[in-house]
């Protein structure tokens, strides 16, 4: 048996190093610095343009949400082994699953915490900086910002975020960290931009080039289902819980694969 | 120590917190304008010759986000085989809706419409796509299911001056990054003007088109247009276009010039915008009681009809003065 | 009773053809305090390793109280100080020092107070509240003894505790070790401190090349009437090395 408790202890580790760390502060004042700045230019004198405020600060907080995942959860374990701190971690009563699964709850906790901060100065941001409509206050404009389509959204998001660390957790014990930091971010933003023109562009390459990407297709974690930038920029309303559920499901199938990969390859690894 | 820095980072993103709260009501002061004129060489120094690529991808950018978000690309794969069609024809769709930004309202204000009006109906043309698009939504395998059910579709403009507002960041980026961008241009003072209520601002647009594009008889055009309809300024409309016939008649010089040369692949001038230019010109000084001219004109254009019923509309009307 | 540690004919080797442990046996009953010595690259972190469950021997086993170490609840009665760790150092020793009580089951009050006697007995109280980063070799060091000694466990395994620390530190170690003694406490660890050894330990063993060479008694005359530890160490090493037929024979 797992003993939760233990696990949470080797968490808490990883989310304090987040608390100390200043990369997500300073990746979200940057962001600020970018926004703001923008949202004083003036469009031929029309006043109230939002969806490009929107769309700005949603690939910075994409962009950042893959940065500080992948940063988090590829220094996890490596960082044990460099810092020869695993010996005596692992001479306590803890078991190697534990360890792993500890690890990769913390990362994933510290990144979901780090993309909360960056959707609350989102919400703050764009609410403020629309144009309030008739008879509603700045603040009751703000509020409105967070509806369905908003929370289902940052579900999404994280769900994304979880599934990254957990590619980054599991490749962090088989790749170099410099290996793996640019194998995950490949793989992150090139499933984003093209994950879902995998089936076609594999239609029209050539026989090894096509199998490859129809390899990729079926094996590699899917991140553009995550991706609802579209959704909340255009209003397009909120998505279907149906498919919500199987996205969430797979999500969970796709982690729980990772980590028991990574349990049997960090049961085998040499100190 | 530690907790110093800690709140001074703290106390530096509540400032910049504050900062945002005021910037919207500093940005409407005359002396925070950033200064316009700088902005282009800025921009063209720091991106170079791939300026013109990027510009094309700020000006898809506007035309993705009038589709609420949905590129070409999307489309394109909904329906592969017989998409790429119809991807075009409606590109040309919108591209014609520029070239002729007011031709739907020329024919309610009985003036020259010397355009064919039989254009398809831009809406009923995707709704057919959207059909299609809806039967072919079976099939694939489970990850293509599920992006397919998770990815907005279908075919949504922006709707009213609120949302339409929205493609203008495009249009500006798009034509501050590439100035020759004559097509961003054309579609930001077409917005401007006729969907945003500011005819004064897209004025200023096409002005600065042809600053950059001296000789576009393209701007030329839609300037004189929208100064004959929005502006209600016959003489400035029709100086413009005479201005855009110079122009024209420049280029179709060229053009034989080469020709004469053996020059084969040279592109023609585009004929159809001079028979309009014409037409207007035309209409103009039949209203301003000038029929000798407005004879010439038209008989001008005569030759460069685009289909044999305009040609009769135009010979009709010729009759008509030359009856007078 | 069993013995607190039992080595049974245990072998390594490293990938890479590496050597380190060969037909190595030894048990250390309960109460002792039992001082492992042997020059550098000998195997003593080698041996180390393995009785903690870090490491799977190559051939031959290890008890601790008669159990598997690679079973994580045999590791609840076992305290280890590493021969090097950079302990997280975006924390301060008391937030360590939590984080190992939890893991090793303490309860949230039991912790508490545990952390402030061990604070006292390796003299860190006043850093608690430092961070980490900003430690010194030897602070790192008292850190180290001080997660060690955390749960009061039963068996003590030290990597050279004496590195790194100043005289002070080391007296303060020695007593620590009597201590732990008198409580009847087994304490196992390397060392090249040959005169605190010496001082601290019941018996001793001297590892060469991955064998046993020399197990006995601090004071127990040697061959020829040798009874100082560092001419006995040093005999045994520069023993000319036993050639592999010997060898076998020896065993
Ligand atoms: N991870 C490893 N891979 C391969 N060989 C190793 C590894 N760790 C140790 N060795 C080898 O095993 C032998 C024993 O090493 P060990 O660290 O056990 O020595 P030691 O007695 O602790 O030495 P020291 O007094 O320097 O700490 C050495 O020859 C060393 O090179
Ligand atoms: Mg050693």
């Amino acid at each position: 048996m797992l003993s939760i408790r233990k696990i949470w202890a080797v968490a808490r580790v990883s989310l304090l190093e987040l608390l100390r760390r200043r990369d997500v502060y300073v990746a979200l004042i940057l962001a600020v610095v970018l926004v703001v700045p923008l949202s004083t230019v003036n469009f031929f004198g029309v006043e109230g343009i939002v969806r490009h405020l929107r769309e700005v600060s949603l690939l910075l907080i994409w962009l950042f949400s893959v940065v500080i995942a992948i940063t988090t959860a590829a220094r996890q374990i490596p960082g044990e082994l460099q810092r020869r701190t695993i010996l005596p971690l692992l001479a306590r009563p803890i078991r190697r699953s534990e360890v792993v699964l500890g690890k990769y709850v913390g990362s994933a906790l510290a990144a979901s915490a780090a993309l909360l901060l960056f959707y609350l100065c989102y919400v703050l941001l764009t609410g403020l900086l629309s144009e309030p409509q008739a008879e509603t206050t700045r603040m009751q404009a703000t509020l409105m910002h967070m509806d369905m389509t908003m929370g289902q959204a940052i579900l999404m998001h994280l769900a994304f975020v979880w599934l990254l660390t957990a590619m980054t957790m599991a490749g962090s014990l088989i790749l170099t960290v410099s290996a793996n930091l640019t194998c995950c971010a490949l793989v992150a933003v090139g499933m984003l931009l093209f994950g879902e023109q995998l089936p076609k562009i594999a239609d029209q390459a050539v026989f090894p080039a096509s199998w490859i990407v129809r390899l990729a297709h079926y094996v590699l974690p899917h991140f553009e289902f995550y991706d609802s930038r579209v959704r909340l920029i255009h209003e397009w309303g909120a998505y279907d819980w149906g498919v919500l559920a199987i996205v969430l499901l797979y999500t969970l199938l796709y982690i729980a694969f990772l980590m028991i990969f990574s349990t049997l390859v960090f049961n085998r690894k040499r100190l | 120590m530690k907790k110093p820095s800690a709140l001074s980072i703290l106390g530096g993103l509540l400032l910049l917190l504050a900062a945002c709260a005021l910037a919207p009501r500093l940005s409407g002061h005359p002396g925070l304008r950033p200064p316009q004129a700088e902005q282009p060489e800025l921009l063209s120094v720091l991106f170079g010759e791939s300026r013109v690529a990027i510009g094309e991808r700020l000006y898809y950018l506007a035309d993705v986000y009038y589709h609420a978000g949905i590129g070409y690309a999307n489309h394109r794969n909904d329906h592969h085989h017989d998409h790429h069609d119809g991807h075009h024809h409606h590109h040309d769709d919108d591209r014609e809706a520029a070239l002729f930004p007011f031709a739907g309202e020329d024919a309610a204000e009985s003036a020259a419409p010397l355009v064919d009006h039989c254009d398809h109906d831009h809406h009923d043309g995707h709704a057919q796509h959207h059909e299609d698009s809806r039967r072919r939504e079976h099939g694939g395998d489970w990850w293509i299911r599920i992006n397919r059910r998770l990815k907005p579709r279908g075919h949504r403009h922006l709707h009213g001056r609120r949302e339409e507002r929205e493609i203008l960041p495009w249009l500006w980026a798009a034509v501050k990054v590439d100035p020759k961008h004559i097509d961003a241009y054309l579609d930001g003072a077409y917005f401007l003007a006729e969907r945003l209520g500011r005819p004064d601002e897209g004025l200023r647009m096409l002005d600065e088109g042809l600053r950059h594009n001296p000789g576009s008889v393209r701007i030329y055009f839609a300037r004189g247009t929208m100064l004959f309809h929005r502006f209600d300024d016959r003489e400035g409309a029709f100086s413009t276009f005479a201005q855009g016939r110079e122009a024209w008649l420049e280029q179709w010089e060229d053009w034989r010039q080469t020709m004469a040369c053996g020059q084969t692949e040279a592109e023609q001038p585009d004929t159809l915008i001079y028979y309009r230019l014409l037409g207007y010109m035309g209409h103009i000084a039949e209203r301003q009681e000038r029929p000798e001219q407005a004879l010439a004109l038209y008989g001008e254009a005569l030759p460069f009809s685009p289909s044999p019923r305009l040609r009769d509309q135009l010979l009709a009307r010729i009759e008509g003065l030359e009856a007078r | 009773m069993p013995e607190a540690i039992r080595i049974d004919n245990l072998g390594k080797t490293y990938r890479g053809e590496q050597e380190a442990l060969r037909n190595f046996s030894l048990t250390v009953e309960q109460g002792e305090v039992f001082g492992f010595l042997g020059p550098n690259g000998a195997g003593k972190t080698t041996t180390i390793k393995i009785l903690l469950g870090l490491l799977d021997a190559s051939y031959g086993s290890v008890e601790i109280f008669g159990q598997d170490p690679r079973q994580p609840a045999t590791r609840r009665q076992l305290g280890y100080l590493p021969e090097i760790a950079n302990y997280y150092e975006f924390m301060n020793v008391v937030e360590l020092l939590r984080f190992y009580g939890n893991l090793s089951g303490l309860t949230r009050a039991a912790l508490e107070t545990r952390i402030d006697q061990v604070l006292g007995l390796v003299g860190l109280e006043e850093f608690r509240r430092r961070s980490l980063r900003r430690f010194s070799k030897g602070m790192l060091q008292r850190t180290g003894i001080a997660q060690a000694l955390l749960h009061d466990p039963k068996l003590l395994i030290l990597d050279e505790p004496m590195t790194g620390l100043d005289p002070l530190g080391r007296r303060q170690l020695r007593e620590i070790i009597m201590d732990l003694r008198q409580q009847g406490k087994t304490v196992f660890f390397s060392s090249h401190e040959l005169s605190e050894t010496e001082v601290v330990c019941d018996r001793f063993g001297i590892l060469r090349d991955g064998e046993l060479c020399w197990c006995g008694k601090p004071g127990e005359v040697v061959g020829d009437g040798e009874v100082n530890l560092e001419r006995i160490f040093l005999r045994m090493v520069n023993q000319p090395a036993l050639a592999p037929k010997n060898r076998q024979a020896a065993v």
